[in-house]
């Protein structure tokens, strides 16, 4: 039986000037898998992941967290945010201490911990995101990836048990992005589980067990990535291009007549190409 | 302002305790504001020169650059106190006679804007000592520690932050107006700088919402609480800053007659 961490049940959400956001979004969020929600600009993703950590109310509709109605009382919202950790898109908007283990430790002071735990935990939280060596650092003196890793770690201080990134790879060299996505399966293997928002399919396909497709804010499709992304009049509709590994895959399998499993991986196209 | 920040957190003494370089830095301002004597301050003044530029390694061009601003609002504001005018002589110094109006050097100005330079020169040497060697981050720490009320040292924290989130967002906007010739001539100059005024002040309210958001995020409940490192308080260093400072009021005291 499939545990669901969060589930959205016919979310609906009106902007003041009445544009909808969200409309009747449904969605199970399976325990410990990795997600990807994908979609245009404009989609509703980040709309959406407001509501995991009940930062915007539904106007329509509920959400749940391990099976039970979020409270959207005070004690109830602190109880949900510390279990689910939101890093957003923009670290400035999100960084706001001066120093680097400043800013990690205002999660941890907030749940009221002693001193010590909090060390602790800002220091496992630094080490985790690659940034303890910056720990003195004055924060606007931070490079962009850095300022991005540092969002995560002051997440990652308050031990959430999933964590929604909204573009965590947007704007980053390759470096910096490939930084990330290891943290992020560092995370995945201690049993988080992980929901981001992207517009890097290719990323998104290698990458995640699940697919959300998003267009003017509705939910178009989900599946496994390869049920999502060989799906295509479901893309087209979406406006989503097809990652390179499926659309070189399909293309050149085309009239072989076998049924063979989509490589998940560049590494694993090349094999399947060499013993061609 | 960001070169100072820049120095503050990397100089000499930046591993030194910041309460050592605040109370050195505090005292010595104390005594040379209570001390009337020229002499003493400028005492002081080499002192603290010596103390930032060999002490904490601040390149002198840096050091005098930044004088500049607090050194021409003192010549202003002592213009009308050396000047006088009067409708005799007897008491200037040296004085030209305007109608029946003599316009000259007060005979009690020039020693008193004397007194006052030398005491603001004296003042803004030592805190330019404490900002050039001590971070913003420690320094509100401390006065967290001499129980400041938090409401004030919250409000430093947001604005020394805002102050880099806002240069940041005003440079993007210049450079993104100077591409499309904003600043060509004066007429678009002021419009633009106008444009990029207003813009500042939506964005800034955007990203305070952002913030709260984020703040939010984790648990925040009308408290901001940060954690920070302990420095080691060196026995050796305050031994010496309360030796000097003694010295310093003995000297003045032995100045005064007492």
């Amino acid at each position: 039986m499939t545990e669901y961490i969060i589930e959205l049940k016919d979310v609906t959400y009106t902007y003041p000037d009445g544009t909808i956001a969200l409309n009747k979004i449904h969605m199970s969020i399976i325990k410990g898998k990795k997600i990807a929600v994908v979609g245009a600009n404009g989609a509703g993703k980040s709309t959406l992941f407001l509501h995991f950590n009940g930062l915007s109310k539904p106007k329509q509709g509920e959400v749940y967290f391990k099976g039970q109605r979020i409270s959207y009382s005070n004690s109830g919202l602190n109880k949900l945010r510390r279990e689910v950790g939101l890093v957003f898109q923009e670290p400035d908007h999100q960084i706001f201490s001066s120093s680097v283990l400043q800013e990690i430790s205002i999660g941890p002071m907030n749940m009221g911990l002693q001193r010590e735990v909090v060390l602790a935990k800002s220091e496992a939280a630094m080490k985790a995101a690659g940034v303890l060596e910056f720990k003195q650092k004055p924060t606007h003196a931070l490079s962009y990836g850095l300022k991005k890793r540092v969002a995560i770690a002051s997440i990652l201080a308050m031990e959430p048990s999933v964590l929604v990134l909204d573009e965590p790879t947007s704007g980053l060299d390759l470096g910096s992005a490939e930084m990330i996505l290891d943290i992020l399966e560092k995370l995945h293997e201690d049993g988080k589980t992980i929901i981001i928002s992207t517009h890097d399919i290719d990323m998104a396909y290698s990458w995640a067990d699940y697919i959300y497709v998003m267009k003017k804010g509705e939910v178009l499709g989900y599946g496994s990535p390869e049920e999502v992304f060989t799906d295509t009049e479901l893309l087209e509709c979406a406006g989503i291009k097809q990652p390179w590994i499926v659309e070189v895959f399909t293309e050149s399998s085309k009239g072989r007549g076998v049924q063979e499993a989509l490589p998940k991986s560049k590494n694993q196209l090349i094999d399947w190409i060499k013993a061609l | 302002m960001l070169l100072i920040d820049q120095y503050a957190y990397a100089n000499k003494l930046s591993k030194v305790h910041p309460g050592e370089k605040m109370m050195f830095s505090i005292l010595t301002m104390l005594i040379g504001l209570m001390s009337g004597s020229v002499g003493i301050q400028m005492l002081l003044l080499l002192i603290m020169i010596v103390v930032t530029l060999y002490g904490a390694g601040i390149p002198w061009r840096v050091y005098l650059g930044l004088f500049i601003v607090p050194l021409s609002f003192i010549a202003l504001g002592i213009v009308p106190i050396v000047f006088e005018v009067a409708k005799s002589g007897a008491g200037l110094i040296y004085s030209l006679g305007f109608l029946d109006l003599f316009i000259g050097l007060s005979k009690q100005g020039v020693p008193a804007a004397l007194n006052i330079v030398s005491r603001s020169i004296m003042a803004v040497s030592c805190l330019y000592f404490l900002i050039f060697t001590t971070s913003m981050v420690d320094m509100m720490e401390q006065l967290r520690k001499v129980k400041i009320p938090n409401i004030t040292i919250e409000l430093m924290m947001l604005i020394y932050r805002f102050i880099f989130v806002l240069l940041e967002a005003a440079a993007l906007i210049h450079h993104s107006q100077s591409a499309r010739l904003g600043y060509s001539n004066v007429r678009s100059a002021f419009s633009s700088l106008a444009r990029l005024s207003s813009m500042i002040f939506v964005r800034s309210i955007h990203n305070s919402r952002a913030l709260g958001m984020s703040l939010a995020s984790r648990g925040y409940s009308g408290d901001l609480r940060v954690l920070t490192y302990e420095y080691n308080l060196n026995r050796r260093n305050i031994a010496l800053i309360t030796l000097l400072e003694i010295l310093l009021v003995v000297l003045c005291l032995y100045r005064e007659g007492i």
